[in-house]
């Protein structure tokens, strides 16, 4: 299991919103997922598992010969019984949530034609940002301590914390920081936009309105 | 030739330049050709290209057609094959059924006459042992009068001095025997007369069974459709409960996405008012809509925008029929979001506002 820790000694934007962050990576690239809950997020995760069976099965239904080319979600990934219950309304027992989603995900880590090679439980991460876009970018590292991340709102504050972060992590300068991230070999690095819940969406969508627009 | 000629010829610029002007020319030439014969081989390359592709296209076609041919000639087959069998099953089912019917007929008809003899035998059973009975008791009184005029005889006898009257008497009393045993002839040919009366009584009452058989069969025949009067009725009233039922489960669904909007609803609410707070905006939930408004054209604050959008998103999510979203959101141009299809796409779309 995975943790995102959140590093935020330099910047001091007093956060007001926390969101539940997770991510799912399929072929060597990284989906972000934040929701209002962990269900709400877990719900997001399954929900794109699902898309990504279905876009399988029109692709297998329309294009076969396509499969030489392998599109991310030509990855053979069909959604089993727990994941299509996760990315249902349905209620289900927090006790056993955890249990339940990371099994579900487990069955495709081992299978070798799913293209999915990792994913993240997802946690309490504060919003940084005052000004409102129309959505939410996360930064994500891997290194060898863990993974780190930091959701705001702005795409050049995620970079800026990146920066400032492998900076501090290994005693660098700024330029040999940013050096450092173009040859990074010990993981993952990225900053990518976050894919919200539909409430977090209308929340985001309607915090970057201004009184004219209305 | 003149000097003048002569000089201008041998000028070894003047060669120079004709000698290069002729190779030029010839180079030319020979540039121009190569050139025209590139293109056209050019050309050619592509018509013969084409004319392959032409064929290969042509084969491809060709084979294509003739297998379609081929499986629908099979599947040609196949279906006649299928539907000399339903044939003849439909013909053995009817011949079958036929037969049964028959024997079921015949059956009937035998059972019938079986019970109707087993009537006539018992009623005549009956009859004779009552005759019989009847019989045996006059033929017991007749002994006993023997008896009686048989000791009168003794005693006539005993008293033999007796007059000649006594002897009449004698044969009175030997003619009433006489007449008794008439009398027991004739009772015998009444009890004959009464068994002929029985057996055409026994007739009429099979005639008149047979009425009754059609009688009952014609009650039968109005007991079943009075059955079927009344299935039909618990038929429709079995379909007007699973209305009923129906009708209860959508305003349960739609119970819960009133539930679950109301609490969305309120997180966003509080979520926007913060956010707005943060960035220094003035709250701008009372504000009227422009691009959205109530039915009837009445004008929509945006906190009533929220709160419909979201209750029709989740009603939407739990699949509640149309006429209940359009009772509880009353909202202008509501067809569009009721006539939405979901789409798969690479990017998620979210349910826009404004």
């Amino acid at each position: 299991m995975t943790e995102i820790i959140n590093l935020n000694r330099a910047i001091q934007h007093r956060s007001r919103m926390s969101v539940f962050v997770g991510y799912l990576t399929v072929d060597w690239r990284c989906y972000a997922f934040a929701a209002e809950t962990k269900r709400e997020c877990m719900r997001q995760i399954a929900l794109f598992i699902c898309e990504m069976d279905e876009m399988h099965r029109a692709d297998m239904r329309d294009y076969p010969e396509v499969a030489a080319l392998r599109p991310y979600w030509y990855s053979g990934v069909v959604a089993s019984n727990d994941i299509c219950r996760i990315a249902s309304l349905a209620e289900i027992n927090p006790d056993h949530l955890d249990a339940m989603f990371v099994d579900a995900i487990d069955v495709y880590l081992v299978d070798p034609d799913v293209r999915i090679t990792s994913h993240a439980i997802p946690v309490v991460v504060p919003v940084h940002g005052v000004d409102f876009g129309n959505a939410l970018y996360a930064a994500l590292i891997e290194s060898e301590s863990g993974i780190a991340g930091y959701v705001s709102t702005t795409k050049e504050a995620a970079s800026v914390w990146m920066v400032e972060y492998v900076r501090d992590q290994m005693n660098m300068t700024v330029p040999q920081a940013e050096r450092q991230l173009r040859n990074w070999s010990h993981g993952f690095l990225d900053v990518v936009p976050l894919r919200l819940s539909p409430n977090l969406q209308t929340v985001v969508t309607l915090a970057s309105l201004t009184p004219t627009s209305v | 030739m003149g000097p003048e000629e002569l000089a201008i010829i041998t000028n070894p610029g003047f060669i120079n330049a004709t000698f290069s002007a002729g190779e030029n020319w010839f180079h030319n030439l020979v540039a121009r050709a190569e050139e025209a014969e590139r293109l056209a081989r050019r050309k050619n390359s592509f018509e013969a290209a084409n004319a392959e592709l032409a064929l290969v296209n042509r084969e491809l076609l060709n084979k294509s057609q003739e297998q379609n041919a081929r499986w629908k000639r099979y599947a040609d087959g196949l279906v006649a094959n299928i539907q000399a069998l339903q044939a003849k099953m439909a013909n053995d089912a009817q011949s079958l059924k036929d037969e049964r019917r028959a024997d079921m007929d015949v059956l009937g008809r035998v059972v019938d006459e079986r019970d109707a003899l087993q009537e006539q035998f018992g009623a005549l059973k009956t009859e004779t042992s009552a005759t019989i009975s009847q019989l045996q008791g006059d033929l017991s009184g007749a002994r006993g009068a023997l008896t009686a005029t048989q000791s009168s005889l003794d005693h006539e006898r005993r008293s033999l001095s007796a007059t000649q009257t006594d002897l009449g008497n004698v044969r009175v009393a030997l003619h009433a025997t006489e007449g008794d045993r008439q009398r027991l002839q004739s009772n015998l040919h009444l009890a004959e007369d009464a068994l002929e009366k029985a057996g055409v009584y026994i007739k009429a009452l099979k005639a008149a069974s047979r009425d009754n058989a059609l009688a009952a069969e014609a009650d039968r025949q109005r007991l079943q459709s009075q059955v079927e009067v009344a299935e039909g009725t618990l038929r429709g009233t079995v379909t007007h409960i699973t209305a009923l039922e129906a009708e209860r489960r959508d305003n349960a669904l739609a119970a819960q996405a009133i539930e679950a909007a109301g609490m969305t609803v309120m997180y966003v609410t509080a979520q926007a008012m913060e956010a707005w707070a943060a960035q220094g905006k003035a709250p701008m939930l009372d504000n009227l809509m422009t691009s959205h408004a109530k039915a009837g054209g009445k004008p929509m604050t945006m906190r009533e925008y929220l709160w419909f959008a979201t209750l029709i998103k989740e009603m939407k999510a739990r699949d509640v029929p149309d006429h209940l979203i359009r009772a509880r959101c009353p909202v202008d141009g509501i067809d569009d979001f009721l006539a939405r299809k979901a789409d798969v796409s690479d990017q998620k779309v979210a349910l826009t506002l404004l």
